[in-house]
């Protein structure tokens, strides 16, 4: 009799919680990354965990190990199963993840790229910095500082890449508009900042009177302070203008030698990422693609964008 | 014939089942079949990979380049029919014919030359995987053509995916070849007393070429699994393989010291790794602690087979 009284209590215990759990059927959100832990991941990374915080979702953040595709792979599985209400995802490679990104979609989960498309399925959203519209206000606050004529050297990124093509497009467009007649010195390369040094450094070799450098990315910049640093050159007597707003690009302004950074939004991709995905798991409709804008640095508002969206951190000059 | 429990797989099934009933309690979403056919899947590559390393193993060898190579054989393969527009089942046994080739290379090294198979395989580490990358130019083949997406996504029958077939083809293959064959039974009387092999009249450098020739074997078909899987294919993939597929074979209860284990104990092994990262992805547990769990399991069961192995000697 007893033993049957404190069942009963037990299943109307049991029957509460499980009401109380119904009525906060909170939202679960899976952050999937590329398992890199430099410092603009760091920043990204950072940004979307605020956002799933702020929001109060439930947030599961899982990473790659060491980038390995078949990982991610893996835990896009684990998260099939695992019911998750969306899926934010920064993919390893854009087209290797893309038959466990069908997978969740046609599960109904949506799923919102971070930072890189993915291609070969039909993402909900793709959150990332517009790399043309980024470009063009890295070249037109280059159009700003020279006439027409002209001699600028551009540091292109990889060529063989959307991103690089991108940047060089949308400089050159936003220079070329204002100043027809600009002469452009391209520097080829990779991604690799020897190559920007070595090719600055010929540049450098063969015009007297270049007037500015604009890079596709804040390493090219580094290679491009090395080489004027070894024609003799002080800082400012050519002007600079970096890409991607990082810590070493920062670091260069705050020493004199970059005038100008278009700095991309790294916390505001994740934070971005991730609200996306909670909107779309709340089936509220959301953008195709996302903008999260680029900012342009310059020495009057450093100190305030670097405390502002957490680059500071990895700084060495404060 | 042993009983159950003086198997060497012994410890890796209570170890599986244990693991199994602990994620059931642990998390609501563990035990179903999606998910354990899931883990099936999942755990098919490093099966594949650890098949082949448990020949080398049992010769008291290692082999630190499968990673490597499966990034080969899968980047050529991809390379061959995306960019070359080479038929597919000429791209399948190209694969094959590069695994054999580095394993006849490892096995000509190790065995007829004389250096040890840990300094062939470190250096097959990098050395294939630079291949690897330079002969694809470091390109991203995606999109393969029929049978790929079949190998990696299709089912047979409608429910059984087809990782798991081969899976399972290839492990009862193995295992009538290690208890049915010369080879089979060759690799045991060389791993646990190599002199004594060659004393009896084995020809003792032949077979241990033969292993590498098979563990390079199986880094192909685990490729030609794995680049189906992901519907593509690079000289990056497979990081680190080597390090997951030599732990399931230890924590199948196969001895570091070669001459001592089993091929279904690699089979329970890959699972049990593959049921660590399941369960830790479906708990939420983070990367860096994943690779710490990993990592201490690998040092526990090398310190099990270690403390058996004076055991055994004592006795």
């Amino acid at each position: 009799m007893k033993l049957g009284h404190i069942t009963g209590r037990l299943a109307v215990a049991l029957l509460a919680v499980g009401m109380m759990t119904a009525a906060h059927a909170e939202l679960t959100i899976a952050y999937i990354t590329n398992g890199n832990t430099n410092e603009g991941w760091t920043l990204i990374n950072g940004g979307a965990k605020e956002a799933g915080k702020k929001a109060g979702v439930k947030f599961i953040e899982l990473a790659a190990e060491k980038g390995e595709l078949s990982k991610q792979l893996a835990i896009v599985e684990d998260m099939i199963t695992r019911h998750v209400d969306a899926i934010a995802i920064a993919p390893v490679d854009s087209a290797g993840i893309a038959p466990a990104v069908k997978r969740a979609l046609a599960a109904g989960i949506p799923v919102v790229a971070v930072d890189t498309n993915i291609t070969g399925a039909n993402v909900t959203s793709y959150v990332a910095t517009d790399n043309i519209k980024a470009a063009n206000v890295q070249g037109s606050w280059a159009a700003e500082q020279i006439k027409d004529g002209d001699k600028v050297v551009y540091v292109t990124g990889d060529q063989g890449q959307s991103t690089g093509q991108e940047r060089k497009k949308g400089f050159i467009d936003a220079l070329k508009a204002k100043h027809p007649h600009v002469k452009i010195i391209e520097v080829s390369t990779t991604w690799d900042q020897t190559q920007a040094q070595n090719g600055v450094e010929s540049a450098l070799r063969a015009n007297n009177d270049i007037k500015l450098i604009a890079c596709a990315w804040d390493g090219g910049a580094l290679g491009a302070v090395a080489a004027m640093k070894g024609y003799g050159i002080r800082a400012g007597e050519i002007k600079l203008a970096g890409f991607d707003g990082s810590p070493g690009g920062l670091d260069m302004m705050k020493q004199g030698w970059q005038q100008a950074n278009a700095a991309q939004m790294l916390a505001k991709i994740g934070a971005t990422g991730v609200e996306t995905a909670i909107a779309a798991a709340k089936k509220q409709k959301v953008e195709a693609r996302i903008d999260t804008g680029a900012f342009l640095v310059l020495p009057s508002n450093v100190d305030k964008f670097a405390k502002d969206s957490g680059v500071a951190q990895f700084m060495k000059m404060k | 014939m042993k009983t159950l429990t003086r198997q060497e797989w012994y410890g890796a099934l209570v170890a599986v089942l244990v693991l199994g009933i602990f994620l059931s309690i642990a998390s609501p979403y563990f035990l179903n079949s999606r998910n354990l056919s899931n883990i099936l899947v999942q755990a098919s590559v490093i099966a594949l990979l650890a098949g082949g390393q448990t020949f080398v193993i049992l010769t008291g060898g290692v082999d630190l380049a499968v990673g490597s190579l499966t990034a080969l054989a899968g980047a050529m393969a991809g390379y061959m029919m995306i960019k070359l527009g080479i038929d597919p089942y000429m791209a399948i046994l190209a694969a094959f014919a590069i695994g054999a080739g580095v394993g006849l290379f490892n096995g000509y090294l190790v065995a007829f030359v004389g250096i040890p198979s840990f300094i062939v395989t470190l250096g097959g580490l990098t050395l294939w995987r630079g291949l690897a990358y330079d002969s694809t130019g470091g390109f991203d083949m995606s999109g393969l053509p029929d049978p790929f997406p079949f190998i990696g996504y299709g089912e047979l029958f409608g429910f059984l995916p087809m990782p798991i077939v081969v899976m399972a083809v290839f492990y009862i293959t193995m295992s009538f070849v290690l208890s049915s064959t010369k080879l089979g039974r060759y690799v045991y009387a060389i791993g646990s007393n190599e002199m004594g092999a060659r004393q009896v009249g084995i020809n003792v450098r032949w077979y241990k070429l033969g292993v590498y020739v098979v563990s390079g074997l199986c880094c192909a078909l685990a490729a030609l699994v794995l680049i189906g899987r992901m519907d593509s294919s690079s000289g990056k993939i497979a990081q680190m393989f080597e390090l997951d597929a030599i732990a399931a074979v230890i924590l199948g209860g196969t001895s570091l010291f070669g001459g001592r284990g089993s091929i279904i104990g690699s089979l329970l092994g890959a699972i049990l790794i593959t049921m660590i990262r399941n369960g830790m992805n479906l708990l939420e547990i983070s990367q860096f602690k994943q690779m710490m769990a990993i990592g201490a399991v690998v040092i526990i069961a090398v310190w099990i087979d270690v403390v058996r192995r004076k055991r055994l000697l004592r006795k």
